[in-house]
């Protein structure tokens, strides 16, 4: 395994490119960025290592199992990086403008014209806010699909990527609502509950029923003091509130 | 399940916006956090104090006990550390912190059932001691907020770009908030005098008070109007204004621009003495 540093773009490179992908979309599509680097301002060093391996590998399938099997590469490659240096603009520009250029094209450009391309390369290749680096980037937000999963499910990650990406709408209902999901003792009991039985997880009036049974159910408790037995015993309180729940109605 | 300002519990809990313990001197401090820049581990510390009786009682005895939520949504970052009543003092590893830290401490009870006298509560409780159940919260502080990272320590002229424009009158400027950097568009030959300005030793300190400032001034009725996050100008200009306590509303223009450029009309001074 041969490791390269981990670069990034200076600021001026990554403004120009915000403010001008009308411009650039031959690039984006076809011709790349190879004669701007030759300018300058591309290959600012980080004192952290990647292996560019696994980027190599990247699937190009929109399906939950590509997203999953990629989340696991780009954390293979990037392992390195902590939580502060993956919310850094400038190295996710960098990925998807040079490294990660083929792929990227690939996955979120192809078939798109006019605006709706221009739209596609402003929101998966730049991350340059918290929705856009956790949930659009064609790079980080697989890194981090992989950093909350790990979290959430440190013995078994890839189980915890399974459930989140059982549907777009569960992602959604987890990941994307980091008021509730942030909290790491909820969240890790809520995979834990999906994990141990997956019925929860075969409608989204289901899981949906659920998150309101706990919502109610958790309010003013301190989830954090419990021990994860506990928080267990009341997530299938819930869960049991919810099958009679739908069983009569 | 999310704790905000104004949450309300049907049973007595301890916080600044509720009367449910009407003797209550409830106070918690924090310290502004410490940064080490080499690692970026994050120290914070501060005093927690209940200020009344029964509460303060039932802490010395582990009935109940304390904890801090730490949260940044920026870094997907959230814990929950004991902290002990009256000092306390936590740490955050480096690397997980960036942009706005918030901070909330609680009280919560930590044995099975907890008798509250029915002295120590508000009469809206009722006249017998009220039970509280095992991890039930108790009492909740205010939320603090702080800004992580380093990208507070940016002088606020980079998110300035000057540039040179033939259409624009000699000896005028004009501003352009439609980037990602605020563009200041100037005649080139007076382009060719502010760089030389701009490159000579204190120069940048005639210029924050002559060029950035009036910029500043009329970047801020922008940013009031409308919220531009996907702007990068708008983010660091955002996050500034929450670093020195200055409100996005429109109003006080002269003193927040002021504010957020540390005085520049002060950095003259210390320019020509540098001069002289």
């Amino acid at each position: 395994m041969s490791l390269d540093k981990v670069l990034y773009v200076g600021q001026a490179v990554a403004d120009y490119l915000i403010d001008s992908i009308d411009e650039n979309v031959e690039r984006y599509c076809s011709e790349g960025f190879h004669d701007l680097v030759e300018q300058g301002n591309w290959e600012i060093s980080t004192n952290l290592t990647y292996d560019p391996g696994p980027l190599r590998d990247l699937d190009t399938a929109g399906t939950a199992q590509a997203e999953i099997h990629n989340s696991i590469l780009v954390w293979r490659a990037l392992r390195n990086l902590t939580p502060s240096l993956a919310t850094e603009n400038r190295i996710w520009i960098r990925f998807t403008h040079l490294e990660c250029l083929d792929f990227c094209r690939k996955r979120w450009l192809d078939g798109k014209s006019g605006q709706s391309l221009q739209n596609a390369i402003r929101a998966h290749f730049f991350a340059d806010t918290r929705t856009r680096w956790r949930d659009d980037h064609a790079i980080s937000s697989l890194w981090w699909n992989y950093w909350i999963a790990q979290r959430l499910m440190p013995d078994d990650p890839e189980r915890a990527l399974r459930i989140i990406f059982r549907s777009t709408d569960m992602r959604l209902s987890t990941v994307q609502r980091p008021g509730l999901f942030i909290r790491p003792a909820i969240s890790a009991g809520i995979l834990r509950t999906f994990a141990r039985d997956e019925w929860i997880m075969g409608h989204q009036d289901r899981w949906r029923k659920f998150m309101t049974v706990l919502n109610k159910a958790g309010a003013g408790k301190v989830f954090e003091a419990m021990t994860d037995p506990e928080i267990d015993q009341l997530m299938n309180q819930c869960l049991d509130r919810v099958k009679s729940a739908l069983a009569s109605s | 399940m999310k704790l905000k300002g104004d949450t309300r519990f049907p049973y007595p809990v301890l916080a600044s916006f509720t009367d449910d313990y009407p003797s209550a001197q409830f106070s918690l401090d924090v310290e502004p956090a410490r940064e080490v820049p080499d690692t970026g581990e994050v120290a914070i510390q501060g005093v927690l104090r209940p200020g009344e009786q029964f509460l303060d009682n039932a802490l010395a005895e582990e009935k109940l006990a304390c904890g801090l939520y730490v949260t940044c949504e920026h870094t997907y970052f959230s814990e929950f550390l004991p902290i002990s009543p009256g000092s306390w003092k936590v740490s955050v590893g480096g690397g997980n912190l960036r942009g706005v830290v918030k901070l909330r401490a609680i009280i919560y009870v930590a044995v099975d059932a907890l008798s509250v006298p029915a002295g120590s509560i508000h009469e809206e409780f009722g006249e017998q001691d009220f039970p509280l159940r095992k991890y039930s919260l108790a009492g909740v502080s205010d939320e603090f907020e702080f800004e992580a990272g380093l990208d507070k320590l940016v002088p606020m002229e980079s998110v300035f770009r000057l540039e040179s424009a033939s259409s624009v009158e000699n000896g005028l400027f004009r501003v352009g908030t439609d980037t990602q950097a605020i563009v200041i568009q100037v005649h080139p030959s007076l382009y060719e005098s502010l760089n030389r300005v701009r490159n000579s030793g204190h120069g940048r300190q005639i210029l924050l008070s002559s060029l950035y400032l009036p910029c500043l001034i009329e970047v801020l009725d922008v940013a009031s109007r409308e919220k531009s996050d996907h702007l990068r100008w708008y983010r660091a200009i955002e996050s500034r204004c929450r670093q020195v306590g200055v409100e996005l509303n429109g109003k006080d223009l002269l003193r927040k621009a002021q504010l957020l450029l540390d005085g520049p009309v002060g950095k003259v001074h210390e320019a020509l003495e540098a001069l002289s």
